[in-house]
């Protein structure tokens, strides 16, 4: 980060997801240790490793679009609305959109190749699959004609869509930026993530010593980032500062995971050195933490290599138990968590953390939410491909 | 939106995988010679008898076309860099890919056996292949690169958008070295859902980016530098983001690049192999100043000849 950067800010909310439509929904229930996992009811789940997800239950929308882009269209409306930006739409050339994905309309993908099998293939079906629909659609709706992006990075890109955004706020591409991810479940995603064995076929259990994989909800996260000096003079409420972040690949398998975490303790180590933060600046960490065998393994190595010793102080959690790993959402509603975590100082609790396991032996808030102070924060992502991100985030002091 | 102080990004390797030629050298006699290969109705310029061996030492069991595209396009641009990342390099060297479609063409192999045996039958290996980064992860495995990891799916200026994401990767530190370009590959899905009269292409296009520090430092030569990018939205998008760039860099004359003639809409790979064309025409013919604009979809980027030596 150069001395000239913009210092960017979180100004605005939003989030559908199995825990609650709206942020607040979704808060409340991460705070009550509730979880929104249940039987998957939209398709038939049998045959898959596990019947069980955090699906979207009584999710309305009049809106014409895959369910992935109406999730993204809901969310990007309270996002806006909470940063009070929904009503302002003078500065339509400084403002863009970066969304992230997995799997783009994937309902709509699902059908269209189903018309194609049938040899009457639907080009709407196609239009609606495309993975840059719902950033499409999105800098439509509201104007923001500035720069935008699609960005696709399996489970990490939700975290790096706040960094591009970030990026192009800083070097003053973009005044605002609206940024976040979404994805929808479906049989043919989950059928695969099965096969490969990511699914538990018992019970999400982060850190756990008897966790045997994750469980996949869906949904979609989105924040608003804006360069402070544009949001002090609009007199916006301001939740937290973007510090910094990092993306990159552990260039070393397609499905496995580096289990050094060597890749990990990059991601965290550049994150920091973007935001200038020391590793005993951290108060928490919300954690990838998605319950494979290997990963949450390689993900406690990496943070005890960048954080020596103050990596047994600071509390350490997972959100997935309760809501599902949302995939290109993941990074977005976990960075949310992290904000009103500081906000309200209270760190969301890993559900279902029963057993220590001697190579997890961190602090990992189990079972209850807990009162903390924390004024810095990271959260981290990795998905398949090798991908990982991290992004530090401060609490705002309002002067 | 760039400043004299900015890190200079220059680009000293290029790995084209097209139509009308793969390699530098066949690409550019390709070019100079205005020579298509679109054919048919509706029209399309495909690559021919393609051999993923000729350009990897490695063997592979199975990759979705649009990967073996890449792949070819980053070893022949690092071939061409004369780079080979190596050692703690890999933290500082990434890849920044963009795809409108990626592997859609696996994608419908997995569903069709899916439809056909049932989730407890799928195939890992189809699965895997069939991401829409499987393409960028592939290359960074291949090719150790470990850095800032970026894969852009954005429609027609995927590809272009890459690069000035990487650009900007290396401008603030995050990187030493990028490779960035586009991809995209026929398939049946995506070939039936085009059905108006539009020609289209396929291929990849990879560039090596670096610091000009980085590149004099080892010797290398550039062809150009990116010297800026600005991208717009809205119904007069192209207009404006072409003003921005030259606004934001000072330059009004600039010379417009397209290859879309020889081959057709390439989708996420089109600006990429234009920006390849670009700065080898600037460094076949040195100029001053030239430029590059790569309007389509909204995006341009300014690229601006270097004299020999300089990086």
């Amino acid at each position: 980060m150069s001395e000239q950067s913009a210092r960017v800010v979180v100004t605005g909310l939003g989030c559908v997801t199995s825990l609650g439509h709206n942020v607040d929904d979704f808060w409340r229930s991460l705070r009550e240790n509730r979880t929104g996992l249940s039987r998957i009811s939209r398709f038939d789940p049998t045959g898959l490793r596990n019947e069980i997800a955090g699906e979207v239950k009584e999710f309305a929308s009049s809106e014409p679009h895959d369910r992935a882009v109406q999730f993204a269209l809901a969310t990007a409306q309270e996002t806006l609305t909470d940063s009070g930006l929904s009503e302002t739409p003078s500065e339509h050339a400084q403002s863009g959109v970066v969304c992230s994905t997995n799997f783009g309309g994937a309902d709509s993908g699902e059908q269209y190749l189903t018309s194609l099998r049938a040899g009457m293939p639907d080009p709407r079906l196609w239009t609606e699959f495309q993975f840059n629909h719902a950033s499409t659609v999105i800098a439509e709706r509201f104007g923001f004609y500035g720069p935008a992006s699609l960005l696709s990075l399996s489970c990490s890109s939700g975290t790096a869509a706040i960094g591009l955004a970030m990026d192009w706020i800083r070097s003053d591409r973009a005044k605002v930026m609206l940024a976040g991810g979404h994805d929808s479940l479906s049989y043919s995603s989950l059928a695969g993530l099965s096969i490969l064995r990511t699914i538990t076929a018992e019970q999400i259990r982060p850190f756990d010593k008897r966790r045997s994989g994750t469980i996949f909800g869906e949904g979609a996260a989105m924040l608003v980032l804006e360069e402070l000096g544009h949001a002090q003079a609009r007199g916006a409420h301001i939740y937290a500062e973007v510090l910094g972040y990092a993306v990159n690949n552990n260039a070393y398998h397609l499905t496995a995971p580096d289990k050094g975490g060597a890749g990990l303790r990059w991601a965290l180590q550049f994150a920091l050195d973007d935001a200038r933060c020391r590793p005993e600046e951290l108060d928490y960490i919300n954690a990838h933490g998605t319950g494979t065998p290997y990963h949450d393994v390689a993900e406690t190595l990496a943070i005890k290599t960048v954080l020596g010793d103050h990596a047994y102080r600071l509390p350490i959690s997972s959100i997935k138990p309760a809501l599902g790993h949302i995939m290109g959402g993941a990074g977005t509603v976990e960075a949310i968590a992290t904000i009103l975590a500081m906000r309200d100082s209270i760190v969301p609790p890993t559900l279902n953390y029963e057993e220590p396991d001697p190579e997890c032996d961190l602090d990992y808030v189990p079972h209850q939410a807990r009162p903390h102070q924390a004024r810095c924060a990271v959260s981290i992502s990795s998905g398949i491909g090798g991908n990982n991100a991290a992004v530090v985030l401060r609490r705002w002091e309002q002067a | 939106m760039t400043s004299a102080k900015q890190t200079q990004v220059v680009i000293t390797g290029v790995g084209p995988v097209s139509p009308i030629g793969i390699g530098k050298e066949e690409f550019l006699a390709a070019f100079q010679a205005d020579e298509s290969t679109l054919a048919g109705n509706p029209p399309r310029a495909e690559i021919r008898d393609f051999d993923l061996g000729h350009y990897l030492e490695s063997q592979k069991t199975y990759l979705d076309r649009c990967s073996e595209f890449t792949l070819a396009a980053c070893s022949l641009a690092l071939k061409d860099a004369d780079l080979q990342i190596a050692g703690e390099a890999r933290w500082r060297s990434g890849i920044c890919l963009g795809t409108a479609y990626g592997c859609v063409g696996t994608l419908q192999t997995f569903t069709s056996l899916l439809h056909e045996k049932g989730a407890r039958l799928a195939n890992p290996l189809l699965f895997s292949h069939a991401y829409i980064n499987t393409p960028v992860s592939l290359a960074a495995i291949e090719f150790d690169l470990a850095g800032f990891h970026s894969n852009v799916c954005h429609g027609s200026i995927s590809g272009s958008l890459a690069i000035a994401v990487a650009a900007d990767a290396i401008r603030a530190g995050r990187a030493e070295v990028m490779l960035a370009g586009g991809t995209e590959a026929f398939s049946q899905p995506l070939l039936a859902a085009q059905q108006d009269s539009r020609p289209l292409g396929e291929g990849a296009g990879m560039v090596v980016l670096e610091s000009a520090d980085h590149a004099q430092a080892r010797g290398a030569q550039a062809y150009a530098e990116v010297a800026a990018w600005a991208s717009a939205g809205g119904h007069d998008s192209v207009v404006r983001a072409s003003d921005l760039v030259h606004v934001g860099t000072g330059h009004a004359d600039v010379i417009k690049v397209s290859i879309s003639h020889l081959l057709g809409d390439t989708l996420g790979v089109g600006e990429s192999l234009s920006v390849i064309t670009a700065a080898l025409t600037m460094a076949d013919q040195p100029v001053q100043i030239d430029a590059f604009d790569a309007s389509s979809g909204a995006l341009s980027i300014l690229l601006q000849s270097v004299s020999r030596g300089e990086a």
